[in-house]
Order: structure tokens, then sequence, then C-alpha cells
């Protein structure tokens, strides 16, 4: 698939995702903000196992300062999207404001996991597999644990929504 | 795609599992499925988050509860268990140990039947008397005879008196069996009536040429025509009629010429005594003794014209 489609393809994608979570304007802006970024910054970019993530990361940083910006009463305007140093490994206060009301936000929901979805994180971010997971819990198949993962990870999301927004 | 292997996809996804192939096969799926998108847009989300070394670390430091052996998982079931049957075991004991109230029930409890001893009435080895007492003396008596018979036979009345009066002297004064009941009494008659008359007799007369035929009841017989009288034996018994004797078996038919009747009406007497032996015809005395039938006679009316 070419640059051109598959850009057109997302630009289609993240403004029904973004329109459903925000304002009709602000879903126009954040969308057309991370395309002239993925334009601009990304322009080496042309396949799509590389363009999405990198797009999902500029769309996700966009929503949680839009957010960020609504609850900063009296206080507009769109963010300086050239100004978000993406790219960059320092430190930007920005993002790291949204790192940690995350984290903050992470801890509590994984606070309030139960003891099975705790377990299977940790095994997780241990590199277990999903056969090795079903093994140590000794679920009778493997699609057992992907539901117990999805339930798992639906609980977690819904503390982000200072990122994600509001769900539909 | 199906909704399953969707999640599958994005579940291994977000494990890192899949192959270059399948997360292609993933990402141009998400943009053609808005759901999708979305989807692996809130997972991408959330694994940044999770790689947040602060939250790994606290997540991995974080003590696991221990799994509960099974002895901890049926923990509360044992101990529900054993309460209940505390409980039950008391309440048991308490039944137990209460005193057993009396149940009252109704019952219908029906008579005792009295068991009614038979009268042993010493009965007369034979139901003879003196042929002197021969006149009746209850009207209802004869009335029994005479429905039986339509004759006086004085042997029968006589021996309804005797039974009569050997069965009123046997029972005790006061009981009901002092005074038989009339059915009882009538029954017991008619027994001893046919009993008392242990033969049959009909007037027979000969014919022109030579042959008997029996006369009808009150008929009469022709004048100048010999006549007999046949006597049929019930029993062994001994007859007499007139100067004539015979020994009567049962079944046996005898019989006795009367000769010289002459026009009018005639009573042929006819008396019999029970017998055993063929030399008590000569004696009836002896024979009344020696038989099982009693003695009685028969005062037989034939009318010749």
């Amino acid at each position: 698939m070419q640059r051109d489609a598959i850009l057109s393809l997302l630009r289609e994608r993240i403004l029904a995702f973004a329109a459903s979570r925000l304002r009709s304007a602000a879903a126009e802006d954040l969308a057309q903000e991370t395309m002239l970024l993925l334009h601009e910054k990304y322009g080496h970019l042309d396949r799509l196992e590389d363009l999405l993530p990198v797009a999902f990361r500029i769309v996700r940083f966009k929503m949680a300062a839009h957010v960020r910006k609504r609850a900063r009463r009296g206080e507009a305007g769109a963010a300086d999207v050239t100004e978000v140093a993406l790219a960059s490994p320092d430190p930007d206060p920005e993002k790291a404001a949204v790192a940690a009301e995350t984290r903050e936000a992470l801890r509590a929901a994984l606070a309030g996991l139960g003891e099975r979805c705790r377990e299977l994180l940790r095994l997780k971010l241990a590199g277990r597999t999903f056969a090795e997971i079903r093994e140590h819990f000794g679920a009778a198949s493997v699609n057992t644990v992907y539901t117990w993962d999805l339930r798992c990870r639906n609980q977690l999301k819904a503390s982000l929504h200072h990122i994600l927004g509001d769900r539909p | 795609m199906t909704r399953e292997e969707r999640d599958q996809l994005l579940a291994r996804y977000n494990n890192g599992e899949l192959s270059p192939v399948e997360r292609e096969k993933l990402f141009s799926e998400a943009l053609q499925d808005q759901e999708l998108f979305d989807l692996l847009f809130e997972d991408e989300t959330l694994n940044e988050a999770l790689a947040d070394p602060e939250v790994r670390r606290d997540l991995m430091a974080a003590p696991l509860p221990r799994r509960a052996g099974w002895h901890e998982r049926w923990r509360w079931p044992v101990l529900a268990a054993l309460a209940v049957s505390v409980v039950a075991g008391v309440f048991l004991i308490r039944e137990q140990m209460e005193p057993e109230k009396p149940v009252m029930v109704a019952r219908s409890v029906p008579e005792p039947v009295r068991s009614i001893e038979p009268i042993v009435a010493p009965m007369p080895d034979t139901l003879s008397l003196p042929p002197a007492r021969v006149e009746p003396r209850r009207v209802d008596e004869v009335a029994v005879a005479k429905k039986s018979e339509k004759v006086a036979e004085t042997g029968a009345v006589v021996a309804m008196d005797a039974a009569a009066e050997s069965f009123a002297a046997a029972a005790p004064a006061g009981t009901p069996a002092a005074a038989p009941a009339a059915p009882a009494r009538m029954a017991m008659m008619a027994r001893a009536v046919a009993a008392a008359v242990p033969l049959e007799t009909r007037f027979e007369v000969q014919s022109g040429d030579g042959t008997w035929r029996s006369l009808e009841e009150h008929g009469a017989a022709p004048a100048g025509r010999p006549v007999r009288l046949a006597v049929v034996g019930r029993e062994v018994v001994a007859v007499r009629v007139g100067s004539e004797r015979a020994l009567v078996r049962p079944g046996e038919t005898r019989y006795f010429p009367l000769p010289g009747l002459g026009v009018g009406e005639h009573e042929i007497r006819i008396e019999w005594s029970g017998a055993t032996e063929p030399d008590a015809v000569s004696t009836f005395a002896e024979a009344g003794r020696s038989g099982t039938a009693g003695p009685g006679s028969r005062v037989l009316r034939l009318r010749v014209e």
C-alpha cells in the first residue's frame, strides 16, 4: 500500500476516533495536526507497521493535551504541534505531566484489579507467552486466557480516560 | 476477520507475540475497521502506560496474594457444614430429651362378641311315649301336624310334645332357650312328625283285568272290588293292620288285603313300631325297644261306593 493511501486511511480513522471522544472541531484539528506532523517529521516512514504506531503516539499526546487544556478552564487555543518534541529524548514538562498522571491512574487501577488479573499482567511483563500463561493457570484453552486478558485490559483502559477521553 | 480472531490478534499484539505478517495484517485491518482501530489505539496507549518503569516496578514488586491451597479453599464450606451439623445435632438432642407427648388417637373399639355356648340339652334316646297319651294339647302343634300330613298322628304329636318338653326342661330358666322361637319350634315339630311316621300308605283297588291301581286321595273304592293297603317303609318298621303283621324295610312295599268292606265309610287302623329284627314282628313291645323309630298309629279312612 502506498504512503498516500495509508495516510488517507489513517486520517479517516483518526478523525473518526477523535470525533467519538472529542468535539467535532477539536477532532478535525487533532486529525489535521497529526497528519501534518507525520508529513513533516516522519516523512521517511512509508510502511504501515511504522506509521501506525507513530500516529498512535501523536494522537495520544494530542488527546491528552486537549483533555488537560479543556480541564484548565479559561485557557484555550490549540497547542503548537511543532513545539512537541516527539522525536526528542529530552524530558518534556507536558509529557512528564501526562506520564505522571497516567502512572497514578494506572497504579490506582492496578490496585483495584483482582488477583488473577494482576498475576496475568505480571506474567506478561515477565515475558511469558500466552501458552505459558495458560499452563501456569491450568486453563482449559488459550482462548480462556485471551478472554481473561481482554477483561483485565478493559479495566485498566477505563482508568486512562484522561488520555483516551470518554468512550462513546 | 471474526471477533474472536480480532481479540486473539490484539492480545498477542499486546504481548509482542505477533509475527511481522500478522502485525501487518492487524494494522491493515485496523485501517479498514474503525472499531479495531479504536481498540488498537487504546491497547497501544495502555501498553505504553504499562511500560512506564515506575509502574512496572510497582506491579512486579507488589506481593501477589498467595494462591490458596485446597485446605484454604475448602475452609469456609467445611466450616459452614460443621456449623450446620452442630445446629442440627443440638436440635435433635433437644428433641430427644423432651418427654414424648402422648398422642391422642380416637379409635373405635367394636363390642366384644360373646361366644354363645350351645345349650346341651339331654335328649332322650327315643321320642317314644306310651300310646295312651294321644290327645294333642296344643293347637299350633296340631296345625303343623295337619299341614304336613293332614291327619292326626298320635305318635307324632306325642313325639313333638316330648321333644318340646325335654327341650324346655333342659334349658335354664330365664334363658331364651327356655322359650324357643316359633319358627324353630315349628321346624322341630315338623322333623318330629317326619320321624314319627316311618312309612307311607295308600289304598289300591283291583281292576277288572286283575291289575291294581292306587286310589286318589279322598277317592272312593268301587264296591265289590278287592281292596288292599300298600305300606312303603321309610325305616325298618314292624307294621300291623288288623290282624296282619309284617316287617317293612326302607323302600319296600308291603300289601295288607282289606276283605269284606261294604259300601260306606270305613276306618282302618294301622300301627307300627321300630324294628331291627324280623323276629321282633311277633312282639311289638320288643320291636319298640330295639328299633330306631318310635311306635305310632294312624287311622285311615276309606269310602266304598
